[in-house]
């Protein structure tokens, strides 16, 4: 059996939930794909977890669950993880640091010294991916390893890899669809409850679907990042977070979502790709459309020249559910090195 | 004989759908197909396209008794001209009211735009008010020129346009 040495960087809700995920997926994942995950090396921003015979992770997850950090353990190394990257040996890095949207660091640094040091690469980083696409894909072709990313955008709903695997010959002539669960639970509670914004915002935030700052969520920057990224790697474009016309939800009132509703439509947060344009905006939809999905949920609405309308829906958060995505990034990645 | 399409607005109930084709039988109109737009189905109605041969005397007569029956006609057009007809919805957010309401519909009407119906929330004069609308047009340019004035009227008067998933 191929055992792949992974490098874990970050160790926030992404990076403790492949770790969960892994714990309790291991044997099933010997089972049916023949492969050992061994996390050698955990990268943090104050130090690293380094072992080559494999990270104890239920005792780092503890750990964290107790509210302590982990450089209490004894593998805890004061170096940074772009030196870990360099120094442990390693078959593929997962990235799940959040990173900035204006700069797109820590995590593009990271992804260019695990490429550059000759690791396949699987990152959910949607900000460091939408900053610098071209360039980290040129970098992973040039080291001629993978650089996968299927969790940065949609989370636990297979986009890229239902383009990549499933949908070979169509060519997709346009996406839309709701890729932030916050906005589409803000507005499911405006229009289904009748709340106003910040009300639905606050219960939103207390259910922990929007963070204590939501102003990428709410000015519809979360969704326009995502959309770079499957606009460049879906559709071949060559866009950046700049080329996207942003309109957020913040304008939006209890008695417009009201007024929409009379009349037999619903106000989404739309992400709309087509004739090589990029926009995200609250937009109305009949109340009939396969892109009003309630609570936290999202979905995309691909139109092909063969298939047509093809529409997939998912959580497109959460520590658990977006772990399906990194996994299937990994996988992948493993088949290739088993062969 | 010419090639004839029309879509309807129909009551999504039992008979009615056969009232409309007794219509278009009984003038002469020779028909091809039906199709019901479901997926746009509003309060009870259902878009419902429906494509036939006629003379053009009789095309009009068509229009005529369908009109005279009640049936509201979204779109018409005879040999592959559109004679008048898309409508799309866009809801205004902002101070709707104060910045003139009527110099903003009058801004995007002319003889191939039309404001069809309004429908205004308001919660009390200070607080910003809310317009759902429907503008039809005779056909997609002239729908086209009609969004980019209203997306320019939105912007000046810093109202919140919202419009349909297809109109940018």
């Amino acid at each position: 059996m191929k055992t792949v040495k992974i490098l874990l960087l970050g160790f926030g809700v992404i990076g403790r939930g492949f770790a969960k995920v892994l714990l309790e997926k291991s044997e099933y994942i010997k089972k049916k794909h023949d492969v050992e995950l061994r996390v050698v090396g955990i990268g943090e921003h104050n130090g690293c977890l380094v072992d080559e015979k494999g990270i104890d992770l239920k005792a780092a997850l503890e750990l964290r669950e107790k509210g302590k950090w982990i450089d209490s353990l004894p593998q805890w190394k004061k170096m940074s993880a772009k030196d870990m990257i360099k120094s442990i040996p390693a078959d593929l890095a997962v990235e799940v640091v959040p990173s900035d949207i204006k700069t797109g660091e820590p995590g593009v640094g990271l992804l260019e010294a695990a490429l550059s040091k000759g690791l396949h690469v699987v990152s959910s980083d949607k900000c460091a991916i939408a900053n610098k696409f071209s360039d980290l894909m040129v970098l992973a072709r040039k080291q001629n390893k993978w650089l996968l990313f299927e969790a940065s955008a949609g989370g636990g709903m297979p986009l890229m890899n239902l383009v990549r695997e499933c949908i070979q010959a169509d060519e997709i002539r346009s996406m839309e669809g709701i890729l932030n669960g916050t906005t589409n639970y803000i507005l499911t509670k405006m229009s289904r409850g009748g709340m106003d914004l910040e009300t639905a915002l606050r219960e939103a935030q207390e259910l922990g679907y929007a963070e204590a700052d939501p102003t990428y969520d709410v000015e519809g920057i979360d969704a326009a990042a995502k959309a770079v990224i499957l606009a460049n790697d879906i559709m071949g474009m060559s866009k950046k977070f700049s080329d996207v016309k942003v309109t957020g939800i913040r304008g939006i009132t209890k008695e417009a979502v009201q007024l929409a509703k009379k009349n037999g439509y619903v106000i989404k947060l739309i992400a709309e790709i087509k004739d090589n344009k990029l926009s995200v905006g609250p937009k109305i939809i009949p109340e009939n459309h396969p892109l009003n999905i309630e609570s936290n949920l999202n979905a995309v609405m691909f139109k092909t020249d063969i298939g047509k309308d093809i529409v997939i829906i998912g959580r497109g958060a959460g520590g658990r559910e977006t772990q399906s995505a990194i996994f299937s990034d990994v996988l992948r990645i493993c088949k290739d090195l088993q062969s | 004989m010419e090639d004839c399409k029309i879509e309807i607005k129909l009551e999504d109930s039992p008979g009615a759908l056969s009232h409309v084709l007794d219509i278009i039988a009984k003038n002469k109109g020779n028909l091809f197909s039906v199709s019901h737009i479901r997926e746009r189905k509003k309060e009870g109605f259902v878009p419902v396209v429906i494509q036939f041969q006629a003379a053009k005397q009789d095309f009009q007569a068509i229009v005529a008794d369908l009109e005279k029956a009640g049936i509201e006609i979204n779109e018409k057009a005879i040999g592959g001209v559109e004679e008048a007809g898309l409508t799309q919805e866009f809801i205004l957010i902002g101070h709707v009211i104060d910045t003139d309401i009527k110099d903003t519909i009058y801004s995007i009407c002319d003889k191939d735009v039309m404001i069809k119906s309004l429908d205004i929330s308001l919660k009390s004069l200070k607080d910003p008010s809310s317009v759902f609308a429907e503008i039809g047009a005779k056909n997609a340019r002239a729908m086209a020129t009609a969004m980019v004035k209203l997306e320019e009227i939105a912007k000046r008067k810093k109202l919140l346009l919202i419009t349909g998933i297809n109109n940018n």
